[in-house]
């Protein structure tokens, strides 16, 4: 494992390397964390998941967002462009330091929603949502209900943190600023995934597209619909309540998708 | 400013992030940032990495790191307890520190559980000449006693809770309850991870001990700055807990306390967190209070 900084020299962005160990592959994986709370809470589990499919021969780069993490940026600087920018630079420094050809990204919640738009822009051969955030609107409603909900945990002792509404940038315990809310409103799998064939996209869709789910939710399978025919959709039962008040500070450690995303990796890749 | 990623220890098996100013201040302490319960370096909501990088801007540097089998570093092949990792991963940091920048003072920042081994590391080892601990070390006191007592008669909610579900129909076992809950990490610690695993749990030290280590660290001349959350009220409820909890130690201006009631545990809140990052700012600037070295 090699942790480092990449990218601008000005703008360093902070990844993880995990070289394959054992046989190897043609593909490299691309790991997309969350964002916000959700970061703190999975980022255990992304280090379990890249650990597990290094080990079972894949290249693997998990990488921190600009803005987030020991990346570098403001989080109140943060918007969506800087996102994606982050995540094409990852792609290229994976590329680079693996010598692979071909690239699947694994993106779970928010970072599902980043792969799936970096794969309207680049080729990708295998696209992996994890608990992906269907829509931003609804994800953005679910954050201030999170938000809300802590906040009515404390009632009664006098707080700081002012209710979230609509107009709210500190939510959660992150900052969504105006033009970052607005940007991850609009993002909706459904309408604008790299599988749609009325968006005007640079690339072809990815080979094969998959969806694991820790929760057969209504999203999901509206989101299966506008999937290709030829995608999976596996709902593996699992730890998945990322957005609950009285765990929003505690690390989330689902154990059967990460051995699911290995053994369905396995299967469809080379 | 400038970040590196650095990787230390006995096996390489430790990883951090050196934030160094472009003109370090004479006299600065390496302030050593680590994990929150199990949360990975960059701490809750960012704090580590948003600390980290104010204080290369003041002069000051710093070195986060995960402790061996959080985050980034790989655990460590022994089954020492979650005490011992952290103070022989503290060593290994600043062996680090010295060896390869002629480091020779430290602080030690840490926010719950790494607060309390941010204050076991300056116990145990006197390189570390100062340090903050954020919802750190705490005891009930009468008035602790008294405060439990007023919140719970102030609300019915609580009373008729407290009777249904804590005492049923045994009244001493309710007054136990009341008593002891303090010495237990609240549900908000609970919920960021802090406690209820064999790996990185941690019992306070029996007060009396706690009390003899405070004498010690004072007698060395050690700077402390203790921050207390408002939403730790079964362990900390009222802003001269501490004073009281050491009511027989003279600090000497060494120990500075603050109690931030309208903050959580995390500091999660902009503004709880601005205020935090703003005190232990001007906190480090008093205790190396030089003028930066000419460039």
């Amino acid at each position: 494992m090699t942790p480092l900084f990449f990218g601008h020299p000005e703008e360093q962005l902070y990844g993880v390397y995990h070289p394959p160990l054992g046989g190897t592959t043609s593909a490299a994986l691309l790991l997309c964390y969350p964002v916000g709370h959700e970061y703190m809470r999975a980022h255990e589990c992304v280090c379990r998941l890249a650990t597990a499919l290094a080990k079972a021969g894949w290249p693997v780069l998990r990488f921190d967002y600009w803005g987030t993490g020991d990346s570098v940026g403001a989080d109140m600087d943060v918007t969506l462009a800087r996102w994606d920018e982050s995540v094409c630079l990852a792609a290229a420094e994976l590329k680079d330091m693996s010598g692979a050809s071909r690239l699947s990204l694994v993106g779970l919640r928010f970072g599902a929603v980043l792969a799936a738009r970096y794969a309207t822009t680049a080729p990708v051969q295998d696209l992996l949502l994890w608990d992906p955030v269907v829509s931003g609107e609804a994800y953005l409603d679910e954050l201030r209900a999170l938000h809300n909900g802590r906040l009515a945990e404390r009632r009664g002792t006098p707080v700081t943190a002012a209710p979230a509404t609509p107009a709210s940038s500190d939510i959660a315990g992150s900052q969504y600023p105006p033009l970052l809310r607005e940007a991850i409103g609009s993002c909706d799998l459904r309408r604008n995934g790299p599988w749609c064939s009325d968006a005007a996209h640079a690339v072809r869709p990815p080979e094969r597209s998959m969806l694991i789910a820790s929760a057969d939710l209504p999203a999901y399978r509206d989101l299966q619909a506008a999937l290709p025919a030829t995608s999976r959709y596996d709902v593996c039962l699992d730890d998945g309540q990322w957005n609950e008040a009285a765990r929003w500070g505690d690390p989330l450690r689902p154990r059967a998708i990460p051995a699911r995303i290995v053994d369905l990796l396995k299967r469809e890749l080379p | 400013m400038s970040e590196r990623v650095i990787t230390f220890g006995e096996q390489g098996e430790l990883t951090g992030i050196l934030s160094q100013p472009a003109v370090m201040r004479r006299g600065a302490p390496w302030l050593l940032l680590w994990n929150t319960g199990v949360q990975h370096r960059v701490g809750p909501c960012r704090l580590n990495v948003q600390l980290a990088r104010r204080l290369a801007e003041r002069g000051i540097p710093s070195l986060r790191f995960d402790l061996s089998g959080l985050g980034d570093s790989a655990p460590r092949a022994d089954r020492r307890s979650g005490r011992e990792r952290a103070a022989s991963d503290a060593r290994s940091a600043m062996a680090l520190l010295e060896q390869r920048l002629s480091a020779t003072r430290f602080a030690v920042l840490g926010l719950c559980t790494g607060a309390d081994y941010a204050y076991n590391a300056a116990v145990t080892d006197e390189r570390v000449t100062a340090f903050v601990c954020l919802d750190g070390l705490s005891y009930p006191t009468f008035r602790f006693g008294l405060e439990r007592l007023r919140s719970f008669l102030s609300s019915r909610t609580r009373i008729l809770s407290f009777l249904r579900r804590a005492c049923g129909r045994f009244p001493a076992l309710a007054w136990r309850r009341l008593n002891t809950s303090g010495s237990r990490r609240s549900a908000a610690a609970v919920a960021a991870g802090c406690t209820g695993s064999d790996l990185f749990g941690w019992a306070p030290p029996p007060r009396r001990e706690a009390e003899e280590a405070m004498r010690t660290l004072v007698q060395r001349g050690t700077r402390s700055l203790w921050i207390y959350s408002g939403e730790e009220l079964a362990l900390y409820n009222y802003r001269e807990q501490f004073r009281d909890m050491f009511a027989g130690i003279e600090f000497n201006d060494t120990v500075e306390v603050d109690y931030f009631k309208e903050s959580d545990h995390l500091f999660s809140d902009a503004a709880s967190r601005e205020r935090l990052l703003n005190r232990v700012c001007l906190w480090m600037d008093q205790i190396c209070p030089e003028e930066p070295d000419d460039p």
